[in-house]
C-alpha cells in the first residue's frame, strides 16, 4: 500500500510542476530581445531622440551642406554643391533615414505612452515626430505621412502621399497636441531611466520646446499672403514668446568624442561623416570676416571659433562647388575641429537664438521694428554666449551693432545672416535660403556655386528648389509617388515657396 | 495463359486536405537593437530590418489528389498514378521589397495565392518471369509539375526570392503574378520598335529590368528510369534522368564575361575599342566608341538575355555493378554473405547547357520563398565519381 501512495504522490507532482502555464502556446513574442512594442516608453525615449538627431537630422544636413554653402569639397563640382549626379538620381539618404531610422521610435513612444498610461511620452513622440516630419516636407515637398510606420499595423506595400500643406497642417496638430498631453498625468516619468537626454524630464523645457518649432514652421509660411495658411506675424510672435527662454533651453545631443562612431559628433575627425566637410566655404568665411556688412575691419568673435586656422594660416573658405588642388590645400581652413565639428561637439536641433531671430523677422515683417531690433540682438547675444566669447567682446559686439546698425537701420538681411551663422550645420538654413530666393541682398555674397549642373540649371536665378525622392521609393512605390524627373523635382518649388 | 492474367490488383484513392501554416516565429514584431550603424543611438532602436506585421494571418493550403494503384500479370505490371491540384491562400510571403517610407525595406506580408498542380505516374514492369534466372526489373518515375502565382499582395507583379541574387545582380529568381512562381528577373538592352539597340551616352546599350515572361525555371516534365538487372551472381542497376523544359540562368558565364574569361570575349577588336550597333535615343546611329572591356564589362555580363539558356538535360545518375560471392566459398571463410561492388555516379550528360552543370542549384535548400533551383552563379557542379564496395556479413 505504501508503494502506491508513493507512486501516486510522485506522478501528481511531476504532473502539477510541469503543467503548461498558459503561456505555453505564446510562442510569436521573444523573452530575451526586446521588441517594439513590449519595451516600456522609458527605455525607449533616449533611442528615439537620438536617431531623430543623429541620422535623420545628419543626413538631412549632409545633403544641403554644400547648397547651403556651409561647407565645401576638395573635389570640384561635388554633388551637393554643383547639384549634380547624387543629387540627380536620387542617390542620397535623409528618406530612408527619416522613415525607416527616426519616425518608427517616434510611432512607438506614441503608441507605448497610451498603453502605459504616460502621455509625456506620446507627447515627446510628437514633438520629435512634427520636428522629423517638418525636415523632411522641407526638402522633398509632398511626402508620405499615414502609411508611415506604425506598430499595430502591417507595413504598407504602397505608402499614399499627402501634400506639403496636409503635413504642415499634421506638424500643428501633432504639437498642440503634445503641449496638452505635457499638462496630463504620466504614470511613468520622462527621466525614470535617465533616457530624457535634451530635457532630463523637464516638462516645461520639452513645452518651450514645441512651441518652438510651431514657431518655426509658422514662420516659413512668409509666402502666404491669402487664405488658410496666411503668413501671421502675430501667431509666430506668440508661439516664439512661448518658446526657449534661454540658452538653457537649446535642444541637443551631446556627443562625448569617445572610441565609439556613435559617441562621437558626425562631421568631426573621428565621426562618420567626417570626410563631408574638408573644408569651410568661402562665402561662410567671408561672412564672419564682415558679419555686419560695413566693409570695415571688423571679425566676427566667433570666426577663430568656429573655423579652424589654415595650416599656413590664417582663415580662408573654399569656393563652394570648385575644389581644392592638393598643394593649396593648405592655404584654406578644414571643417574638422571647429566648435562645431570637433569629436565632442553637440548637435543642435533648435536653438534659443533661432527662435529670437523666428520673433525679430515676425516683428519686422508686422511692422514692429522695434521689437524685431530688441529680439535680433537677444538672438545675437545668445549665440555668442552659446559659443563662450567672452564676455567684453559681446558688449563689444553688441555696441558694434548699435553704433553701424541700429534699430533705424536694420533690415531682413541682418537677421537673416546672423540666423545663417548661429544655425551652421542646421538643415533649418535651407529653408531660410529658399524662402528669400538665395537673395544676394538678403545673404551678401553669396553667389550660385562653381560649375553649377547648366543642363538642369541654366540661368543665372536658377537654384536648388526641392530634392529628389530616393531612387528605392521610386522603385517601388513609383505610382504613389509625384514627378520624380530631375528636371522637375529639383526645380520645383514646395508648398510654401509659392507666392499665393 | 491461367486466369491469373490480367488484373490483378487495383486501388482508387482521393485525397482532400486544407493545412494552415503560422507565421513564422517571432514575425509579429519588430526587434530593437542597440548601435545598429554607426550613427545610430547606444539605447535601443526600432532597427529597420527585423520588422514584424502585427496583422499577420495563417495562410492555408487546399489539396485535392485522385490517384490510382493497379497492377496486372501477377503483379508483374504496376502502375500507380496520382493527379493533384493544390492552391494556398492568403499565403504568407516573406523578404517582400517595400518603399522605405513604409519604415523598412523587406517585410513579411499576406497576399499571395499559388496554384500548384500535376501528375505523378510510377510504373514497375518485372519484364521476365520470377523463375526465370535473368531478371529485369524497369521503375519510370515521371512527374509534371506547374506552380502558377495567381495573387500578389497590392499592386505588386514580382515577387522578388531576395536571397538569389546573381553576380552584379543581372537577374534574380522571381515570383511571377499570372506567371510562375519560378521566374526570372533582369537585365535586358532596350530596343525600339525596329529592333535597333539604344545606345546610351555612354556608348553602351541601355539597360532595362524586365520579367522575362518565357523562362520557367522548373522544368516542363521530368523522367526517371531505373534498371535493375540480375544473372546469377551479377547484378546490374542504373538509374537515367530525363529532365526537360526548364531554363536556367548562368550567372557564373556572366561573371566569367565580366572577367574576360568566357569564350565570348574573344571576340575582340584589332585595337580593343568598337562602335557597338544601334541608335540613340532620337534615333540617330550610334558614334561613341568604347573599349571592348567596356563593352563586355559595362554591358555584355550585365544583359540576362545573355545568360538564359535551356537547361534541359539527360543523365546517367548512376551504374552499379555487384557481385556476390558465392556461399561455397564463404562457408569455408565463416562468412555470411560477400558483396563487391562499383559504383559511377553522373558518368555522362547529354544537354545543350554550356554551363558547367545544367543541375545547379546554387543556394541549396537553404533559401527562403522559392529557392534558387536554376540559378548558377558561381555554384559548384554535381560531382561526377566511382565508389568501390566490398560488404562482409558474418
Amino acid at each position: 500500500m505504501k508503494k502506491i501512495y508513493i507512486y501516486i504522490f510522485t506522478i501528481v507532482s511531476i504532473l502539477s510542476t510541469t503543467a503548461c502555464s498558459d503561456d505555453y502556446f505564446d510562442v510569436n513574442s521573444s523573452e530575451t530581445q526586446p521588441t517594439n512594442t513590449g519595451l516600456p516608453p522609458q527605455y525607449r525615449i533616449e533611442g528615439a531622440i537620438e536617431n531623430t538627431v543623429a541620422t535623420a537630422q545628419y543626413r538631412g544636413v549632409r545633403e544641403v551642406l554644400g547648397v547651403v554653402q556651409y561647407g565645401s569639397q576638395n573635389t570640384a563640382a561635388y554633388y551637393s554643391e554643383s547639384w549634380n549626379t547624387f543629387l540627380t538620381t536620387g542617390s542620397y539618404f535623409l528618406w530612408q533615414n527619416a522613415y525607416v531610422y527616426a519616425l518608427p521610435n517616434t510611432a512607438d513612444l506614441i503608441y507605448l505612452g497610451n498603453e502605459y498610461n504616460s502621455p509625456h511620452f506620446s507627447a515627446v513622440g510628437k514633438i520629435l515626430r512634427a520636428y522629423i516630419l517638418g525636415m523632411t516636407t522641407d526638402q522633398y515637398g509632398s511626402i508620405v505621412l499615414d502609411d508611415s510606420y506604425d506598430p499595430t499595423e502591417t507595413i504598407e506595400l504602397e505608402p499614399d502621399f499627402v501634400s506639403q500643406e496636409v503635413v504642415y497642417e499634421r506638424i500643428f496638430q501633432l504639437l498642440d497636441e503634445a503641449v496638452n498631453e505635457l499638462d496630463e498625468e504620466s504614470e511613468i516619468g520622462l527621466n525614470d531611466e535617465d533616457g530624457d537626454i535634451l530635457y532630463n524630464g523637464d516638462l516645461d523645457q520639452w513645452k518651450r520646446f514645441a512651441y518652438s518649432i510651431k514657431a518655426r514652421y509658422l514662420n516659413h509660411l512668409t509666402k502666404k499672403s491669402s487664405g488658410e495658411h496666411a503668413y501671421d506675424a502675430q501667431a509666430v510672435i506668440e508661439a516664439a514668446e512661448k518658446g526657449f527662454t534661454s540658452n538653457q533651453d537649446n535642444a541637443l545631443i551631446e556627443y562625448g568624442g569617445g572610441e565609439a562612431s556613435n559617441d562621437n559628433q558626425p562631421f568631426s575627425v573621428s565621426g562618420y561623416g567626417s570626410t563631408r566637410f574638408d573644408y569651410f566655404s568661402e562665402f561662410f568665411v567671408e561672412l564672419l570676416k564682415d558679419p555686419l556688412n560695413t566693409n570695415s575691419e571688423f571679425v566676427d568673435p566667433r570666426l577663430p571659433v568656429i573655423v579652424p586656422e589654415a595650416v599656413n594660416g590664417g582663415y580662408q573658405g573654399v569656393r563652394t562647388g570648385a575644389g581644392v588642388d592638393a598643394d593649396e590645400a593648405d592655404n584654406y581652413s578644414i571643417g574638422n575641429g571647429g566648435f562645431y565639428t570637433s569629436p565632442d561637439s553637440p548637435t543642435y536641433m533648435m536653438t534659443y537664438s533661432e527662435v529670437k531671430f523666428i520673433e525679430a523677422e515676425a516683428r519686422f515683417r508686422s511692422g514692429d521694428v522695434a521689437g524685431a531690433y530688441t529680439a535680433y540682438k537677444t538672438g545675437v547675444e545668445a549665440d555668442l554666449e552659446k559659443l563662450n566669447i567672452p564676455a567684453e567682446e559681446i558688449t563689444n559686439y553688441l555696441g558694434r551693432i548699435d553704433e553701424v546698425v541700429g534699430e533705424s537701420e536694420l533690415e531682413l538681411s541682418q537677421i537673416f545672416v546672423q540666423k545663417y551663422i548661429a544655425n551652421m550645420l542646421n538643415p533649418e538654413t535651407w529653408v531660410d535660403f529658399r524662402r528669400v530666393d538665395y537673395s544676394d541682398e538678403i545673404y551678401p555674397g553669396l553667389q550660385r556655386p562653381e560649375n553649377v549642373n547648366v543642363s538642369i540649371f541654366p540661368n543665372d536665378d536658377d537654384w536648388l528648389r526641392a530634392m529628389m525622392y530616393e531612387y528605392n521609393e521610386e522603385d517601388r512605390n513609383y505610382e504613389n509617388m509625384p514627378n520624380n524627373d530631375p528636371y522637375e523635382r529639383l526645380t520645383t518649388r514646395v508648398w510654401w515657396d509659392i507666392e499665393e | 495463359m491461367t486466369s491469373d492474367d490480367g488484373l490483378s490488383y487495383l486501388k482508387l484513392r482521393a485525397t482532400w486536405a486544407k493545412v494552415g501554416k503560422d507565421a513564422p516565429i517571432g514575425a509579429l514584431e519588430s526587434f530593437l537593437g542597440t548601435n545598429i550603424n554607426a550613427l545610430a543611438s547606444s539605447a535601443y532602436t526600432y532597427n529597420g530590418v527585423d520588422i514584424g506585421n502585427p496583422e499577420l494571418e495563417p495562410e492555408f493550403t487546399n489539396s485535392y489528389e485522385f490517384g490510382f494503384d493497379t497492377r496486372f500479370f501477377k503483379n508483374r505490371l504496376g502502375l500507380d498514378m496520382s493527379f493533384y491540384y493544390s492552391k494556398s491562400e492568403n499565403q504568407i510571403l516573406e523578404d517582400i521589397r517595400v518603399p522605405p517610407s513604409a519604415g523598412t525595406f523587406y517585410a513579411t506580408l499576406n497576399g499571395g495565392s499559388i496554384v500548384n498542380k500535376g501528375i505523378e505516374a510510377l510504373l514497375n514492369a518485372k519484364i521476365f518471369p520470377r523463375n526465370r534466372e535473368f531478371q529485369w526489373d524497369m521503375t519510370f518515375n515521371f512527374g509534371m509539375n506547374q506552380s502558377d502565382v495567381k495573387e500578389l499582395p497590392g499592386q505588386l507583379n514580382e515577387v522578388y526570392l531576395s536571397d538569389s541574387w546573381t553576380f552584379q545582380n543581372s537577374a534574380a529568381g522571381a515570383a511571377i503574378l499570372g506567371g510562375s512562381l519560378f521566374g526570372l528577373r533582369g537585365y535586358k538592352a532596350v530596343r525600339n520598335d525596329d529592333g535597333q539597340l539604344i545606345i546610351g551616352a555612354d556608348g553602351l546599350p541601355e539597360l532595362e529590368t524586365v520579367v522575362f515572361e518565357d523562362v520557367n525555371r522548373l522544368p516542363d516534365w521530368t523522367l526517371g528510369i531505373t534498371n535493375n538487372l540480375a544473372y546469377k551472381n551479377f547484378n546490374l542497376s542504373f538509374l537515367i534522368d530525363l529532365v526537360q523544359g526548364q531554363e536556367a540562368y548562368n550567372a557564373t558565364k556572366s561573371a566569367l564575361a565580366y572577367y574576360g574569361l568566357a569564350e565570348e570575349t574573344l571576340d575582340r577588336s584589332p585595337d580593343g575599342t568598337m562602335i557597338v550597333d544601334g541608335v540613340d535615343a532620337a534615333g540617330n546611329p550610334n558614334t561613341t566608341e568604347v573599349t571592348d572591356q567596356q563593352y563586355y564589362q559595362g554591358y555584355y555580363s550585365q544583359d540576362a538575355e545573355n545568360f538564359i539558356e535551356d537547361a534541359s538535360f539527360a543523365r546517367l545518375r548512376y551504374a552499379t555493378i555487384s557481385y556476390n560471392f558465392s556461399s561455397d566459398f564463404l562457408d569455408r571463410l565463416n562468412i555470411a554473405s560477400a558483396q563487391l561492388s562499383v559504383t559511377g555516379r553522373n558518368l555522362f550528360t547529354i544537354t545543350d547547357y554550356s554551363g558547367v552543370d545544367p543541375e545547379v542549384n546554387t543556394y541549396g535548400a537553404g533559401i527562403q520563398g522559392a529557392g534558387s533551383m536554376g540559378i548558377d552563379n558561381l555554384g559548384t557542379p554535381n560531382t561526377r565519381g566511382f565508389d568501390l564496395g566490398l560488404r562482409f556479413k558474418f
